[in-house]
Order: structure tokens, then C-alpha cells, then sequence
């Protein structure tokens, strides 16, 4: 390998370096400024499925959520559409919303929770 | 810790700028992601990093066996404040139950005990809010539960009598609620 390529790839390489950590750099006040953070809990309880919708954020905000839960099985088909504004305080979790399914071992659920605040939007879905 | 990061870029910049040897180029670089991936059963975790709303939709998948239960952290554990619950219990063939709660502190309970091909729509739009509907036994009736703000709780069971005629059974003391037939839907106010 010649002089003047191992100059030019040393170059390069240090370019590199130096993009890499100004992005480093950067990704921390990114992280600061979308503090929120959403959650779905599943639990049986009983013969049944319990989801909570929960919101967490490091920052206090305030925002709407939706909170959408389908079922299906032989009994039959659930919709449960819940949805109104929230707001949290610094360093905090809440529950929502929750719904309850009587479920048996057939049935499938899907519930997808979106979370829209003055620090983002956010979604997660379950399962 | 940003400080500690920048001044360490800067030494390996200086470092691999000046003394980089020709001969690491021979060997294969490997780098390990910074991110530690968690994914804990039952429940699923979103994180905001962009603006945007997050469009991940997933099919039905079936439940697990043992529920989804994940043993939470006391950093977790929250009582239930605030939100709206919405309960259903469906037992039977092909019914169907739509529940729309809008506000805060609603609760609305349906349950379909025996019933084919029954009809359930409950709607609330409000604070605090209740609805408990039970229908016993029924075939193909529809129910609209319909909750405007500041609606009255509703309490109702309906099962049909041996005679045929439907028999709407209300609590003591509680306040009537309006039944109106249209069509073949039961809309209650």
C-alpha cells in the first residue's frame, strides 16, 4: 500500500471518528427533550386479561392518549376503544386506562396504546 | 459523563488520526451496538424518539398460556388513578361488544352470559361515567348503550322470559333508564 493511500485512509478514519462522537454528543439532548414513554401491562386475573395502559416520563408533561383493545374468540368479538388527556408529573408513571377481557385459552387480543404529548408521540402495541 | 465522552473522542481522534497503522487494515473490525435490547413477557414498551406518531401495527397473536403476568418492580407498581376501565365478558357464540369511552373516570362493565349472536355497543363521553349492562341468555338482540356528560349510572340486566317477552331488571333505587326500541336495537339512555 502506497504512502499517499494510507495518508488519504487515515484522513478518512478521522473524519469518521470526529462524525461519530459529534453525533454521540447529540443524542443525548435528544433523549432529554422525548422524555415520555408508554407501556402496556398485561396480567391474568382470574379467567380473565387485564391491560393497562400506562405512561411514564422523566419530564412533566401533559398530552392525549388512545388506548385501542380487540379480541377475538369463539364467544365472540370485543372492541374497546378508550381515549382523554393526561398529564404527568416529573419522574412518573400512570395508569391510563385499563380493560378487562374475559378470556380463554382461544382467545387472541391485540391492543395498541398511543400516547400524543407536548414532548412527542409514542406508541406500543401488546403483544 | 458528556464531558468525559467529548475529551475521550478527542484523544481517539488525535490517536487513530496520527497513529493508525497500515496493518489493522488486515484485520476485520468488529463493533458491539451501545444499546442494550430488554424485552420482558407481557408487556410491551415504547419510547419516544422521533416527533412523529409511531404506526406499528401487529396481528392477532394468542395469548400466552400463562397470561402475559410479568412480576413488577416496585419502580412499577401504580395504583390504578384516573382512567377509564372497560370490563367484557363474553359467553356464548359470535357476539359482538363495542365499548368507546371518551374523558375520565368512566367505567362501563358488559357482560354477555349465554347469548348467540348478541349486539353490545356502550358509548361514553364524559366524566365518570358507569355503565353495567348483563344480557342472560338473549339471541340476536342489540343493545346501545348511549352516555352522553352528565348521564345517569346505568344498571340494567336483560334476559327473556320463558314466555318469549324480554324482562329488563334495574336495581333498587336506581335511577330508571330510558329503553327505546329502534328498529331491532334496545337503545338505553
Amino acid at each position: 500500500m502506497s504512502d499517499e493511500h494510507t495518508v488519504l485512509i487515515r484522513r478518512l478514519l478521522t473524519v469518521l471518528v470526529l462524525v461519530s462522537c459529534a453525533l454521540a454528543n447529540a443524542a443525548p439532548a435528544e433523549a432529554e427533550r422525548m422524555a415520555i414513554g408508554c407501556r402496556i401491562e398485561v396480567s391474568a386475573d382470574g379467567g380473565a386479561i387485564r391491560l393497562d395502559a400506562m405512561a411514564r416520563s422523566r419530564a412533566s408533561v401533559t398530552g392525549h392518549y388512545r388506548f385501542d383493545v380487540r379480541k377475538s374468540g369463539t364467544a365472540g368479538t370485543s372492541q374497546n376503544t378508550q381515549s382523554g388527556d393526561f398529564s404527568l408529573e416529573d419522574d412518573s408513571e400512570k395508569v391510563l386506562s385499563t380493560t378487562v377481557l374475559g378470556a380463554s385459552g382461544a382467545d387472541h387480543y391485540q391492543a395498541k396504546l398511543v400516547l400524543d404529548s407536548n414532548s412527542g408521540s409514542v406508541s406500543c402495541v401488546s403483544p | 459523563m458528556r464531558f468525559t465522552l467529548k475529551s475521550s473522542c478527542r484523544t481517539l481522534a488525535a490517536i487513530v488520526g496520527i497513529t493508525l497503522a497500515p496493518a489493522m487494515f488486515a484485520q476485520p473490525a468488529f463493533a458491539e451496538s451501545a444499546f442494550i435490547t430488554q424485552a420482558s413477557k407481557g408487556s410491551s414498551f415504547g419510547q419516544s424518539l422521533i416527533s412523529s406518531p409511531v404506526t406499528a401495527l401487529s396481528q392477532f397473536v394468542s395469548t400466552p398460556p400463562h397470561g402475559g403476568t410479568t412480576q413488577q418492580s416496585p419502580e412499577t407498581t401504580v395504583p390504578a388513578t384516573g382512567g377509564n376501565f372497560a370490563g367484557t365478558l363474553e359467553m356464548g357464540r359470535n357476539n359482538f361488544v363495542l365499548q368507546a369511552q371518551a374523558g375520565s373516570n368512566n367505567s362501563s362493565n358488559v357482560g354477555i352470559l349465554g347469548g348467540k349472536h348478541d349486539n353490545v355497543a356502550v358509548l361514553q363521553h364524559g366524566q365518570g361515567l358507569v355503565s353495567n349492562l348483563a344480557l342472560v341468555g338473549l339471541q340476536g338482540l342489540n343493545v346501545d348503550v348511549l352516555q352522553p356528560p352528565g348521564t345517569a349510572p346505568v344498571n340494567m340486566l336483560i334476559a327473556r322470559l320463558p314466555n318469549g317477552l324480554l324482562d329488563i331488571l334495574q336495581p333498587k333505587g336506581a335511577p330508571p333508564a330510558t329503553v327505546v326500541r329502534v328498529g331491532n336495537t334496545l337503545v338505553v339512555k
